[in-house]
């Protein structure tokens, strides 16, 4: 094992010279970090710092491939479905079928920042009237139009209802472009009444019984047009193999979580740790892939468990974090200032419980979407990320605002304040844009103090 | 007519105020003051000024918050807090083309009578709830066929008016504008979501500017009224329930009314809100259209651009942000655009 | 016989004297906005006249135009800047199809008819990050004059990246950007960049060519540039372009179908 370090870009090309002639297996899609700089213009790549072992280079490669797997899976006859919103739940049905590819439009939101505003897709939303007022993945709206980032969709589905009114909106101008949606309806998940049957989901929530079954009616719906797209008939037998792969997916992810979050020193770096948490919600395209690269990613990570190593201090602050950010150099901010991750809520905590196997799977799949972070309310959101926190040992927690998004002008406040309470670990809110180069003092003084606070509190 | 005891307030369209008052209940959609001391970032300035106008609203027995938008469903969450009164979250499904999508809103009004039912001990007949409707839907054609006979204000402010205290609303005719009085003002619609109180005061601004609101597309207005009820069909209805002659569903036909009339452009797709508005132009014979939406609200500032594209007629986007109405920039506003519309 | 186009901006007052037959601007003069608009807009007037050799008896119509267009107590009628412009850019540059005006508190983007004519338009007086305020504060934090900005994003080889929509978070930015050790030329370079993203933003999409800049910014050098690139359209600055509000004022003015 390559001693773990966390590297700049420019010291992984030595490094990357060095694994290969060490004898580094690489996959199709290897190869040095750099060239995801000169060939496909990701600038920002330059700016990160990085974890050292090749695992993380195949993660890296992996990600940022995404486009040619997808390009390739059309040009072998395979259909595409876009699902928009939904976390978790329309790509573990497309995935059950051999002839259909399933990708995340909204993934798009990192492009302005790996590509430093370079592709023009904010410009372009701004220019369609979608501008800084709207959440970040208003970048999806571009990539739709120069379609220079994914491939158009054979499919595409969107969840809407209790989601945010930003999604909402920019998935109906696209709509409005010439993107026909496949609409579903997510209700707002409300406490059973008294007297009213109810279920407990994932993560612990509760919900009554019909609405419990209005998602598996609205994922029926899907279903069908999944179906239809790929020929073949969707059905429970071949869902519930879908459902079994995906959940083993979901178990590598959840045992690197839990090694990661809970070592005495810090294993895997706060960046790695995102991108491979994006990969339990659409596989970047593929799955059986995507649980190889998991499954290096955690075989690395145990061995440094084991042998005592890592990327930090074993000083370094326990830091829970809530929301994705729109800029990646933020994770690395964090760890330049003392802290280090031990738990997150990217907003789909849901999406890496297991799938109930026990049940059929529509009604398995209905309970896991209706478990999404944000169809409840700020208050049961802040509840698991209690829980979570606490399991995880965190010291502070960071609730990373995304600019524009409806839900986090008033989640943010409900949040902290519950943890303060029940906690009484201290808490700070911060704003992360696309890019955050000019507002890099700002978050530094931010996140110092927070680690400077839990650090005095731990005296 | 049932003896009114309680007070129940909400802003969205969707809260049928015959189902509040057939359970003896006052339904009540009040229209809150824009806040003074601005609403926090990222959060809607109506939201927030409703949020500090249930506050105030001391005399209400509960709030009914609905999720047709997401700033206020998340506002609902914090209101139990701030007003230590009985809250209750609406679903109202943003999806609308399948049976699924209205047994829900319908299974939403069940519920919401169970939540009002705690509230007031009643459980409507069906013939209660039919003599409402019927005269609601009355008092509603009422305030429409008067609408040539009032200058715009006056017909939308009507309008909040039976929405804020439709129990107790009596026809007071204003009086009626001078014959031709609207012969040199330009005919235009006005379109958006919910107006605050002094934000009536656009109406005035718009005729000084030389044009007058010929459709008030905004969610106080026109737009949002259910459908009319046939009122023989209601007859029919009412007598069948009260005669317990037939298993006829009184509320089947107020969740159709709402839930399949009311355009909207937070409705997925919203194609039926842009049907809507293509038709009153043609028939109101609109010369430009103005727009007026909060800052952050997602869902009516995606879709101004498509609306200028489409409609295909002068279009005018009007911000209306923390500080609320601000009469001199607007009227500015104003006065080009109809300077553009007669060019 | 004269007609006279006066726009009370709200930096500066302009007069523009133009011959009723012919067209052709008599005279033209600028005075700098004040507390009593009206007093100064009448000096000003008085003063061209005298030095054309014209009287007050001369002038058919007068039409006044800008924020303070309801003070001048000698206008005949008041028309907004929105239709001045276009009038006054379409006298100039009868070909043009889309007008940007930046002006010190507000921005503009209007798009015409063939006739010169506004079909549209769209205007941003909120947010100052989308004004010549922005170059003021930019100028004012850095301590350089406003003529130098020019210069300064000329020489930049790498512009700075400027996120927040509202200018006093814009101005921490700015510190921020100082404090990482960002040029000074880079950031006078960001922030035209900036205000030009704002004007595409308000724009929409397909900017009608030819663009025709105007408005008191339009002086600055370096932001045709900035708006070139944000627009991906090339444009050109109308001729005197703090004049065209008050010419389009004095066109109007002369032009007896004109109805209000």
């Amino acid at each position: 094992m390559n001693e773990p370090r966390i590297i700049s870009f420019d010291e992984w090309d030595s490094h990357y010279i060095q694994l290969r002639d060490a004898g580094m297996m690489e996959p199709s899609y290897g190869g040095p970090l750099r060239r995801h700089v000169d060939d496909g213009g990701d600038t920002r790549l330059l700016r990160l710092r990085y974890d050292n072992s090749a695992a993380s280079l195949r993660l890296w490669n992996f990600l940022l491939t995404e486009e040619d797997r997808l390009r390739a899976a059309r040009a072998e006859g395979k259909k595409l479905v876009g699902t928009m919103k939904d976390l978790g739940t329309v790509p573990v049905m497309a995935y059950s079928l051999p002839n259909l590819v399933a990708f995340y439009p909204d993934g798009a939101w990192w492009i302005p920042c790996v590509m430093e505003m370079n592709a023009g897709l904010l410009s372009i939303a701004s220019s369609l009237g979608i501008d800084e007022t709207f959440c970040p993945v208003r970048a999806m709206i571009g990539a739709f139009v120069t379609q220079a980032h994914f491939p158009l969709p054979d499919l595409l589905t969107c969840s809407v209802g209790a989601t945010c009114d930003d999604f909402s909106a920019i998935a109906q101008r696209l709509e409005g472009l010439d993107h026909p949606i496949l609409w579903w309806e997510i209700p707002s998940r409300r406490h059973p009444d008294t007297n009213e049957a109810s279920i407990i989901l994932p993560g612990g929530f509760s919900a009554p019984v019909s609405q419990v079954e209005f998602v598996k009616s609205e994922l029926e719906r899907i279903r069908i047009s999944i179906s239809n797209l790929a020929g073949m008939p969707l059905d429970d037998k071949t869902l519930a193999r879908g459902i079994r792969a995906a959940n083993r997916v979901r178990r590598i992810l959840s045992e690197l979580r839990i090694l990661v979050f809970t070592a005495e020193i810090c294993p895997m770096p706060a960046l790695e740790m995102q991108i491979a948490e994006m990969l339990a919600i659409h596989y970047c395209s593929d799955r059986e892939e995507a649980e190889i690269v998991l499954c290096e990613l955690l075989t690395e990570v145990r061995a440094r468990v084991s042998e005592g190593v890592g990327v930090l201090s074993a000083e370094a602050v326990r830091v829970f974090w809530v929301n994705p950010v729109a800029d990646l150099r933020t994770m690395n901010l964090l760890e330049d200032c003392g802290g280090r991750i031990c738990g997150t809520e990217y907003l789909f905590a849901h999406a890496l419980d297991e799938i109930r196997e026990d049940l059929p799977p529509m009604e398995a799949l209905a309970r896991i979407a209706l478990a999404d972070p944000m169809v409840g309310s700020a208050n049961d959101r802040a509840q698991r990320i209690i829980e979570d926190a606490c399991a995880f040992g965190a010291e502070a927690v960071i609730i990373s605002r995304i600019p524009g998004a409806s839900h986090c002008a008033t989640e943010g406040e409900v949040i902290a304040d519950l943890v303060r309470s029940e906690l009484g670990l201290p808490v700070v809110e911060i704003e992360v844009p696309p890019i955050t180069d000019a507002m890099i003092p700002t978050l530094r003084t931010r996140i110092e103090a927070l680690i400077e606070t839990a650090i005095r509190r731990n005296e | 007519m049932l003896q009114v005891s309680k007070r129940i307030i909400y802003s969205c369209p969707f809260v049928p105020a015959e189902w509040i008052a057939a359970h003896g209940l006052e339904p009540s959609r009040i229209i809150p003051k824009m806040t003074s001391s601005g609403a926090p970032n990222g959060v809607c300035p109506y939201a927030q000024a409703f949020t500090e106008a249930i506050a105030e609203e001391s005399d209400a027995a509960a709030i009914i918050f609905t999720t047709v938008c997401d700033q206020m469903r998340r506002i609902s969450e914090t209101a139990a807090a701030r007003t230590f009164k009985p809250i209750f979250l609406m679903n109202v499904p943003h999806t609308w083309q399948n049976p699924g999508a209205h047994r829900l809103y319908r299974d939403e009004l069940e519920r919401l009578g169970r939540f009002l039912e705690k509230l007031s001990g009643t459980n409507p007949s069906g013939g209660d709830l039919t003599g409402i409707m019927s005269q609601y839907g009355e008092i509603r054609q009422q305030i429409l066929d008067s609408r040539p006979n009032l200058t715009a204000r006056q017909f939308s402010e009507m309008m909040a008016a039976f929405h804020h205290n439709p129990c107790c609303f009596g026809i007071l005719m204003p009086k009626p504008t001078p014959q031709g009085s609207r012969n040199n003002l330009l005919p235009v619609a006005l379109i958006g979501g919910p107006l605050t109180s002094e934000a009536f005061g656009i109406f005035d601004l718009i005729e000084q500017a030389g044009g007058y609101v010929a459709l008030d597309g905004t969610e106080t207005g026109e737009r949002t009224l259910p459908a009319a009820f046939d009122r023989r069909s209601i007859a029919i209805l009412r007598l069948s329930n009260i005669l317990r002659l037939s298993k006829d569903d009184p509320l089947g036909t107020l969740a159709d009314a709402y839930f399949g009339h009311i355009p909207d452009p937070f409705r997925r797709p919203n194609s039926e809100f842009f049907k809507w508005l293509k038709q009153m132009i043609d028939e109101r014979g609109i010369r430009g259209i103005i727009l007026r939406h909060y800052l952050w609200c997602d869902i009516w500032r995606a879709e101004a651009q498509r609306i200028a594209d489409w409609a295909g007629l002068p279009f005018l986007e009007l911000d209306a942000g923390d500080g609320g109405l601000e009469p001199s920039r607007t009227l500015f506003r104003l006065e080009a655009f109809m300077e553009v519309i007669t060019q | 016989m004269i007609s006279v186009g006066v726009d009370a901006g709200s930096r500066a007052i302009k007069i523009v004297l133009l011959d009723t037959q012919s067209r052709e601007v008599v005279a033209s003069g600028v005075v700098a906005q004040g507390v009593h608009s009206n007093d100064l807009a009448n000096d000003l007037l008085r003063d061209l006249l005298e030095r054309s050799g014209l009287g007050v008896g001369d002038i058919t119509r007068t039409v006044a135009t800008g924020y303070a267009r309801n003070m001048i107590d000698f206008a005949d009628t008041t028309v907004t800047e929105i239709t001045c412009h276009a009038r006054g850019v379409h006298n100039v540059a009868p070909e043009a199809a889309t007008i940007v005006e930046i002006g010190g508190q507000d921005s503009k983007l209007l798009r015409l008819g063939s006739n010169g004519s506004v079909r549209d338009f769209s205007m941003n007086d909120r947010c100052a990050a989308g004004t010549g305020r922005f170059l003021e504060v930019v100028a004012d934090r850095l301590s350089v004059p406003l003529d130098q900005l020019g210069p300064m994003a000329a020489r930049s080889q790498n512009p700075a990246s400027i996120s927040s929509t509202c200018i006093v978070f814009a101005e921490t930015e700015i510190i921020g950007l100082l404090a990482t050790g960002i040029s000074a030329d880079d950031i006078v370079a960001g922030v035209q960049n900036s205000i030009a993203i704002r004007i595409a933003a308000m724009a929409g999409r397909g900017v009608a060519a030819p663009v025709v800049f105007t408005g008191g910014v339009a002086i600055v050098p370096g932001m045709d540039r900035a708006l070139e690139s944000a627009l991906g359209q090339s444009i050109s600055i109308a001729p005197n372009p703090q004049m065209t509000g008050a010419l389009g004022a004095a066109i109007i003015a002369a032009d007896k179908n004109y109805n209000k």
